[in-house]
């Protein structure tokens, strides 16, 4: 059986990681931090993804108990916990709706003083747009710093919720994200209750992306995937243009494990490429080339490893014969902020065709 | 009251001119175009001089920094951190300026303290242990916003009259006296109409432009001038290289950071405030060689101002002291040119002598007797938003302490109750007026959060329209974030990232 490495715990090293063991690979994914996957809005910008792919990644939300809603081109909203609109093609349910069927009137719900809805701001941005908002406030008492996927595990605060929508006004009541992935199912029990639509705020940071984040690492774990975690991969060894192992670093320790192909997953701009008091970008193994595209400081998103044909290149700019990459560190022409998540997923299923030939 | 004077620019020296006059009993009117400090009073170290820096060149300036130090001490040592200063001489640094240097103080009256190499380590440890000479002088860390809203406050209560985010569009004069101003404000987007005895210019880089508008040309050289704020406090005293005054010499502890300055070059006008790579690469090189920690320390942000300059040369040869000028053109307008933080008290009562002059008004100048703020106040228990509270403005912190739980910034530890009480003042009318007041968004995420929850407070108390003023912010805070590096880089892109990927907020879009 063949090892892969796969170096980066985010959208793009988890999801290929799983299409590896389903292909018969033996995987060690090995990641440290969190990712800008469980920071994102867990929203996919789906568009131009080969369906096989969308079928695979849908298949992991059916499980979850999650399934994802929208595709491939369909063009759906939300709101986000600013006000603002926020278009994307692939959603967690109760979070968007197809562009053209969404709400007319709308009550802002905020949960006491609690950030993660400012009702006031939210219904005041939203009014500017266009959209029938009135703000409301449940009377609640949840510090600012603690989640709310917590204290919504307690049943008194859910009551005073429901009454809270009964009391608001219009035919829609956006809230925060309330519950984690294993209590999604709460949602659909609340708007029974409530009996009125509930529409989750598009909210970066939080909640959303810590379940599109669960989904794939549970994923990885059915697979097969060995995860190891709070682990950094602090070198690669190299013969010729062949990686032939890898130093992987935890607390104390250091191992070498050996491997058949790598795959770097390591997120944009590449980690630990970005040295203090530099504003360029290196290979932190100092094995491979990195191209830069762009001047301005915000143009590194666009930066990363060069590649031909999904492999990397040597620093001299030739093949390497087993080592690979997906996600946002990789250097694309065209990207926009907010969407590296549907790329991630796309450029993860990308990268595992290429690593089938042999 | 009447407006028998109208002071334009709120800057130390507007805001200090408007003190004065306001505690001699004369009515008079301040217009800001912005917020205040909002030119170069802003635009700076926030460095308290003991005179050390101009002994030797610009003797004037020395004596002038060294009595008005002693001064401002007095009357305003909430917003004073009596850091004290430090000259030093590095390897490289010529040996012989030491001496110079040495003379020249005594000469001015800039108090000095020898102090051996084993000593100056033992007092900053973070200094180049090359260090071969050090000398101590009475410099401190002065945060010129609140000592400006210090000045603001005290004309206020004094019956003058002082309005930020009005600005003067024309003059109208007749037979060689402005006899009436017209301005915008901000507030209700109208043009107002003031008709003063006495127009004081103290518009700083902007002074010839309201000269102009009287008909009166001033010539001024405008120098651009780059700070590099490192994250935390690498220094507990003001740090000076012993040596001619040049290019990144002086690191300064401000709250909760170091800020490395300055650079020195012509600027085209005010708005030719760019700080450019080459002045970042300097600062760092210069910070490196007095302070080497700072090349294993985060920077957070870059800024910079623009210094009004006497004449019209400028650059570092020209000297730091003032001018009241006055043309025949326009016989009622004072123009204020040149000067520096510091000395802003003195430059006020000079300005204020004039116009007393002027007026036949015989009242006396008496901001070096009355106290900014009333003191001693007591410290307010709980957190450490309160304790920052209570050092940085005193007795009036009771009006703005609050549960030390709710906390609205957590980098600054700005408290909810403070952003509160300055949303019930008339000057703050966005997130940028918020932030030079509290400090919100000044800390690493560069306000990612707290932004969000000030605009919050401003809809819920002022109806405003929320997203313009969130773009404002975020317009100021990108610019600081052009020469990001390292960790803060990563930071500046994750924030841009979400405001504008998933906002669709600030910056360019592609």
């Amino acid at each position: 059986m063949r090892t892969a490495l796969v170096v980066g715990l985010g959208a793009a090293g988890t999801f290929a990681s799983i299409c590896l063991a389903k292909k018969g690979w033996k995987v060690l994914a090995v990641g440290k931090g969190t990712s800008s996957c469980a920071m994102s809005t867990g929203c996919l910008d789906g568009s131009g993804m080969d369906p096989e792919c969308l079928r695979e990644l849908s298949r992991l939300f059916q499980a979850s108990g999650m399934p994802l809603v929208g595709g491939i081109d369909e063009k759906r909203t939300g709101i986000t916990n600013l006000g603002t609109r926020y278009d994307c093609t692939l959603s967690a349910p109760g979070s968007t709706w197809v562009q053209g069927h969404g709400p007319r009137s709308i009550t802002v719900l905020g949960m006491g003083k609690h950030p993660s809805l400012r009702p006031n701001l939210v219904a005041s941005v939203l009014r500017s747009w266009g959209m029938d908002a009135r703000p409301q406030i449940v009377p609640m008492d949840i510090p600012g710093e603690s989640s709310l996927t917590a204290a919504f595990r307690d049943q008194g605060h859910l009551d005073r919720l429901v009454n809270g929508i009964r009391e608001a006004w219009g035919e829609t009541v956006l809230l925060p994200p309330l519950f984690s992935l294993k209590d999604h199912g709460r949602l659909d029990e609340l708007e029974r209750r409530g009996g009125r639509r509930l529409l989750e705020a598009i909210t970066p940071l939080g909640t959303p992306g810590e379940r599109f984040h669960q989904v794939l690492e549970d994923g990885a774990r059915e697979a097969g995937v060995e995860i190891w975690t709070g682990r950094r991969v602090t070198a690669l060894r190299t013969e010729g243009d062949l990686i032939t192992g890898a130093d992987v670093q935890g607390g104390l320790e250091t191992r070498t494990v050996g491997l058949d192909a790598v795959l770097l997953a390591t997120g944009g701009p590449l980690t630990d490429g970005l040295l203090l008091h530099q504003t360029g970008l290196d290979d932190p193994f100092g094995l491979f080339l990195v191209k830069e595209l762009g001047q301005g400081p915000h143009d590194l998103m666009l930066s990363g490893y060069a590649h031909r044909g999904g492999r990397l290149l040597s620093r001299s700019g030739t093949p390497m014969a087993n080592a690979f990459a997906a996600g946002d560190c990789l250097a694309y022409s065209l990207r926009s902020p907010g969407k590296g998540l549907g790329d991630a997923i796309s450029s993860a299923w990308g990268a595992v065709r290429t690593m089938e030939v042999p | 009251m009447r407006t028998e004077v109208l002071v334009i620019g709120g800057g130390a020296t507007g805001a200090g001119v408007a003190r004065d006059l306001s505690l001699r009993g004369i009515g008079c009117l301040l217009l800001e175009m912005g917020d205040y400090c909002h030119g170069a009073s802003g635009g700076n170290h926030g460095l308290l001089h003991s005179g050390g820096r101009y002994a030797v060149k610009d003797p004037g300036s020395a004596i002038e920094c060294a009595s008005e130090n002693a001064i401002l001490r007095r009357i305003a040592s909430f917003c004073i951190e009596d850091t004290g200063g430090l000259f030093v001489s590095l390897p490289c640094d010529d040996r012989e300026f030491g001496q110079r240097f040495r003379d020249a103080c005594r000469e001015t009256g800039v108090r000095t303290d020898e102090l051996t190499i084993k000593e100056a380590l033992l007092l900053e440890p973070g200094l180049d242990p090359r260090t071969r000479e050090c000398v101590a002088v009475q410099d401190g860390s002065i945060d010129p916003f609140v000592l400006v809203q210090a000045n603001v406050d005290q004309a206020r209560t004094n019956g003058g009259v002082v309005h930020n985010h009005c600005r003067v569009t024309g003059m109208t004069v007749q037979d060689r006296l402005v006899t009436q101003v017209e301005y915008l404000d901000r507030r209700d987007g109208q043009k107002h109409l003031v008709r003063p005895e006495v127009v004081v210019n103290a518009a700083g880089s902007w002074t010839p432009d309201m000269a102009a508008m009287a008909g009166v040309r001033i010539d001024m050289a405008l120098d651009q001038g780059s700070m590099l704020v490192f994250d935390g406090r690498l220094c507990h005293h003001v740090l000076n290289r012993l040596r001619p005054p040049s290019n990144g010499d002086i690191a300064v502890p401000n709250h909760t950071s170091t800020i490395m300055g300055t650079t020195s070059r012509p600027a085209a006008s005010y708005e030719d405030a760019r700080v450019m790579r080459s002045d970042v690469e300097l600062l760092m090189r210069e910070a490196n060689s007095l302070l080497p920690s700072s090349s294993v320390t985060r920077t957070i942000r870059t800024y910079c101002g623009v210094r009004p300059l006497l004449g019209a040369s400028g650059g570092r040869d020209a000297s730091r002291s003032f001018n009241i000028l006055n043309d025949e053109a326009a016989e009622n307008l004072l123009s204020v040119a040149g000067g520096k933080l510091t000395t802003y008290r003195l430059m006020a009562e000079k300005v204020a002598d004039r116009v007393c002059l002027m007026l036949g008004h015989k009242g006396h100048c008496r901001t070096h007797l009355e106290e900014l703020s009333p003191g001693p106040p007591s410290p307010l228990s709980g957190g450490i938003g309160n304790a920052r509270l209570h050092r940085k403005h005193g007795a009036v912190s009771t009006e703005m302490g609050g549960q030390p739980s709710s906390v609205v910034c957590s980098c600054e530890q700005v408290l909810r109750s403070e952003v509160e009480h300055h949303l019930e003042g008339q000057d703050v009318l966005s997130i940028d007026d918020m932030m030079r007041r509290t400090r919100i968004g000044m800390g690493y995420c560069q306000g990612l959060d707290c932004s969000l929850t000030v605009l919050d407070m401003f809809v819920e108390r002022r109806g405003v329209e929320a997203v313009p003023l969130l773009e404002e912010f975020l317009e100021e805070r990108e610019r600081g974030q052009r020469h990001a590096s390292g960790e803060q880089l990563r930071q500046e892109l994750m924030r841009w990232s979400l405001m504008q990927g998933v906002y669709g907020l600030g910056g360019r879009r592609r």
